[in-house]
Formats: C-alpha cells, structure tokens, sequence
C-alpha cells in the first residue's frame, strides 16, 4: 500500500509537472498526421511506365507494404519515445533527494527499496502511458484505413518500454550521484546520439584505424554498454515478423541489471 | 524509560576526502518519557545531524543508539515517531489535505481513520480553511503549521522537530508553544532543536547544549542557569592591578561590564569579601545586585569559554 502510494505520487507529480500533458500533447500532434496522412495517402498507388503498363497495388491487400510503413514509423517512434522519456522523468529522483523532502520521506516507516522502487515503477508508468497512447492510435489508424492489424506493432510498445527500462538504469546512477537533472539527460543522450551510434558502426571504425587496441576497445564498450540502436532494429524486426536478434536483448539486459543494482546500493548507503 | 537513547554517536562526513567534518563527536544523551527535551548549539553544531542519525537519514560513522525501544532506522521505531525537518519543502503541488493523506499513507495508518485524522490535524493547526489551497500558495508560517499537523498525523509516541519556530511570527511561535505543552500533557516526548534560547528556556524541561558536536552541557533549565551566582557590584574609584592580582591568585572570577563589576561567587560569604577588599582599596559601592542568568546568558558564555580552549 506504500509502494502504491509512492507510485500514484510520482505519477500525480508527472501530472503536475506538465511533463506527461507535454508528452500526450506531442503524441497527439503525430496522430492528428497520421490521420491526414490516411486520408490523403490513397490505397490505391499505380506503378511503372508507360511501355510496360500500369500496374496498380492495393496496399490494402498488400500486408508486405504496410507492415514496411509500421516498421519505418517504429523507427522514428523508437527515438521519439526515448528523447520524450528520459526528458520527462531524469527530474524524478533528483526532486525527491531535495533537502527537505527526501528528509521528510525517509522519517516514515518506509525502506529505501521502497522509496527507489516507487520512484523507478511511477517513472515506468509514466513512460508506458505515453508510449502506449501513441502506438495504439497509431495501430488503430494503420488498421481502420487498411484493415491490416498487425498485432505485432503493438509488440513495439513492449520493446521501446524496455529499452526504457534499461536506459532508466544508468540514469538512476547518475541522479543519485550528482543530484542533477540536467546532466542525467545531457550524458544520456550523448550516450544515445553519439556514442551508441559510434559502437553500432565500429566495425567500419576498426578498419579504418587497423588498430587492435581499438578493436578490443570498441568491441569491449560494445558488448557491455546497453544497444538502444539494435534494440530500435528489434521493433523493426518485430513489426516486419522476422526472427529477432537476442543478442542486443540479453546483453542490454544485464548492464540494466548491474546498473540497478548499483543504484540501489549508491542509494542505500546515501547520506542526506 | 529512555525514549532516545544515545551511546557514543560520533559522525564523519566525508571521512576520506579532505573536506572531512566530524559533526558529531561521541554524543551521549538520553531523553525520557514524557518531557520536552531541547537540544542547543549554534549553527553549525551538530543538532541537525543528531537527528538525521536517529532517523536514519544520514548513518552515524560510530555509536549506537535506540529509539522508543527499538534499534534506529527501524520501521518500529519510525512508525511512532513524528518528524518536522527544517526548511521542510512539501509537494508544491498539492494541498493542504492531500500532503497529510500521503504522508498518513506512508505511516501506515489505515485508510479508515484517514479523513477524519486528516481533519482533526488540519483543525489542531488552525489551517481547517486551507486545506484546499495548494501549497505553493502558503506563507512561511502555514507551511511550519501544515508541517507540524504532518508530523503529528500518525499521532506519535515521540515528536522530533528542528527549529519549530524558525520563520513564524511571534504570535504564531506562543501558538506552537502552547501545542508542545499540550503534546507533553497528553504524555507524548516532543524532542527539539533550536538556537532561540530564550523560547526553549520556556517550555523544555531539560537541556543539553551542543557545540561543535560535542555535548558540553545538559540538565534541567533551572540546573544549568544557577550553577554559579552572579552579582552585580556598582563601583566609584579604579579598581587597582593589585586587586586584580589578588582576584586571579584566589580564582575570584571578576569582570567590568559597564562600569559594574560582575562576579560570579559560590556564596553570599563570599560576596561580603570581595566588597570588602573593594572598601579597603578604597572604592565606593554603589550598588549590590543578584544577577539572575538567562539561559541565554549562560549558553554565550559556556560556549566562548568552550571556543576558548
Ligand atoms: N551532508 C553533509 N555533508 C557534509 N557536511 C555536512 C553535511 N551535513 C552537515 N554537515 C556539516 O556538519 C556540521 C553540523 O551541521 P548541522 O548538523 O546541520 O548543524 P546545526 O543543525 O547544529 O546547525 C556542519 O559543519 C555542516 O557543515
Ligand atoms: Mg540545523
């Protein structure tokens, strides 16, 4: 009942904070084009030139075509969602370590577990409201105008939360070590818009420096740093129905695993 | 019974780096059943961190200490305590009722006595016409009041609060007064900090004074405000270096504080001495005065006696 207490204030704070209204006004605004689109886009598109005959695809008979749209539109999801989400809920633990507050909350009969638990489960909800808002519309809107209804796309809802949840991991660790929102999302989307990207094309690196230092390097950071890339090509993977990469999964799994545990222990130990 | 019971606290912050600050140095007190029990020291002493180690919010380095019969850190113990922090922040973004209902809900109290708790809090405060205002929109003083209704919400055995009254005007620090009186009435231990003597010199039964994290003085108000006697002796004439040789020889403390000398002496006996040296050297007395200390004057002057060594 105090865990569920933590999670709804957390949440109520989300509310208040305007951070989830920012991100349902936003998902709103890529659903009202994604309803134009439907209504523009035509069904119907004719193909080839002229010598050869105009050959005509429905797309509504074609699933190929449209689970091709869903997974481009997961791409663009995937990243949206991540920037939304580590904006709107890096503030969650450093407001709540504030003098005065954290204070207050660790007077009440309530362990740190809880405490941090409540925190990391309000913030998930959060993040799971907004994604799940937006992928449904989304797969209603594919559905209603093809008729397609893939039930894999809504699958994506799962695979974004959990590249999320593992991403939420290391945020927690530098919350609790640096009190400071602002460097939570500044080293994450570093991490997400340099660095990852750097490891995903590492091989093209590694043969361009011809170095075994860096190879051992960059495969190393690789394999121990979470994959928000090959983990956006698993929700394309999903929504195309081809058989998934698990590699990305389990590994960005464990760092998670250590990273909350590391968490849990930083903050165990903290004084206030 | 001891309701804090404290052994040998010290705490370290930051003990490897160089900025190490010993907080607490081996800090023993106890607090009994049903006394309001004031802690005392300047900025800086220690007070706040005294308590964040009963609570746990910070670990002691060393030292071990119980709480209501129940090791610290203990939901046993937490769940019949009452804490007011200072500069205590509250969700800006709820009200009144709604910050009692959620921190009523982390004590644990069942949700059937809620509302009617949350009520009676609001009502003991005087904020029963607040309860729907947001807290963003309170001043100062209702914030220390829907702070103490917050702390006393799971009704607790024990009521800890750091520097009650900063911030409240002084119509509302007699109200917060009264209400202290009246938790002790009803049996509870209210534990408080403070540098406001002369408030604590009013309503603590008992004292402990804190400075730089040592414990350097505790017991009752009365005990520690009439250790020794003061006199005020009004003088005409110079006080010559031989008396003043005589006074340091016999350890007779003797200071001029304008114009008048103030003696601290055991006894009446010991009065009629010094006057009659004074007599003898030829000075005129003017007047003789008991001086009564405050606990303010007392606490300036054990503490500069203290920073002195
Ligand atoms: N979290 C902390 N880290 C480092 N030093 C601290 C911390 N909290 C308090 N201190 C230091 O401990 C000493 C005692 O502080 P405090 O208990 O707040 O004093 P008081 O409440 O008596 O004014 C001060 O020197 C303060 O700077
Ligand atoms: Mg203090």
């Amino acid at each position: 009942m105090k865990l569920m207490a933590l999670i709804e204030f957390t949440f109520r704070e989300g509310l208040a904070r305007k951070t989830i209204i920012g991100f349902a006004v936003i998902s709103t605004f890529f659903l009202v084009i994604g309803i134009i689109a439907a209504l523009l886009i035509p069904t119907v598109i004719e193909t080839g030139n002229p010598q050869a005959g105009v050959t005509t695809i429905d797309i509504t008979n074609n699933t190929q075509v449209i689970w091709q749209v869903q997974a481009a539109l997961t791409g663009f999801i995937n990243f949206a969602a991540l920037v939304l989400s580590i904006f709107a809920t890096a503030s969650i633990l450093p407001n709540t370590m504030e003098k005065g507050s954290i204070d207050l909350l660790l007077s009440k009969p309530v362990s740190r577990m809880e405490i941090l638990l409540g925190k990391i489960l309000g913030s998930l909800l959060i993040v799971v409201v907004n994604v799940a808002y937006f992928i449904v519309g989304m797969w209603l809107i594919v559905g209603l105008r093809t008729g397609e209804w893939n039930p894999s796309f809504l699958g994506v809802t799962i695979s974004i939360t959990y590249t999320y949840i593992v991403l939420f991991a290391p945020m927690l660790v530098i919350g609790i070590a640096s009190h400071s929102s602002a460097l939570t999302i500044i080293v994450l989307y570093v991490f997400i818009f340099l660095i990852s990207p750097i490891l995903e094309s590492r091989e093209a690196i590694i043969q361009l420096a011809q170095s075994d230092i860096a190879k051992t390097v960059l495969d190393t950071l690789y394999y121990i740093l979470p994959k928000p890339d090959a983990l956006g090509s698993v929700s394309y993977d999903l929504v195309m129905h081809q058989s998934l990469d698990w590699m990305p999964v389990w590994s960005s799994g464990l760092f998670a695993v250590a990273m909350y545990g590391l968490a849990a222990w930083q903050f165990r130990r903290k004084d206030f | 019974m001891s309701i804090i019971h404290a052994d040998r606290i010290t705490k370290v912050f930051n003990p490897r780096g160089k900025g190490a600050v010993t907080a607490l140095s081996e800090l023993s007190l106890d607090v009994r059943e049903g006394e309001i029990f004031g802690l005392l020291g300047p900025n800086g002493a220690g007070k706040t961190t005294f308590i964040k180690v009963l609570l746990e919010i910070v670990t002691a380095t060393s030292g071990t200490a119980e709480m209501l019969g129940a090791p610290i850190g203990s939901a046993a113990a937490k769940a019949r305590v009452g804490y007011l922090p200072e500069n205590h922040k509250y969700p800006d973004f709820l009200t009144g009722a709604q910050v009692l209902r959620y921190f009523s809900k982390l004590g644990g109290l069942p949700s059937d006595k809620r509302e009617a708790r949350v009520a009676d809090r609001l009502k003991l405060v005087g904020m029963e016409q607040w309860d729907k205002t947001k807290i963003r929109k309170y001043s100062k003083g209702m914030m220390q009041r829907i702070g103490l209704a917050q702390a006393l919400i799971n009704d607790p055995q024990l009521v800890i609060l750091d520097e009650p009254t900063d911030g409240v005007d002084p119509l509302g620090r007699k109200e917060i007064r009264d209400m202290l009186q009246r938790l002790r009435d009803q049996g509870k231990t209210v534990f408080l900090n403070s540098h406001l003597l002369s408030e604590v010199e009013l309503i603590c039964d008992r004292v402990a004074i804190l400075n730089k994290g040592r414990l350097i003085r505790m017991g009752t108000v009365k005990e520690l405000t009439t250790q020794e006697n003061t006199y005020r002796i009004g003088v005409r004439g110079e006080v010559t270096e031989e008396l003043r040789l005589n006074w340091e020889a016999t350890r007779v403390s003797v200071r001029e504080e304008n114009g008048e000398l103030v003696c601290a002496l055991p006894d009446v006996a010991a009065l009629n001495a010094v006057i009659d040296q004074l007599r003898a050297a030829g000075l005129l007395i003017t007047s003789v005065a008991e001086k009564r200390q405050s606990l303010e004057d007392m606490f300036i002057d054990v503490i500069s006696r203290e920073d002195a060594k």
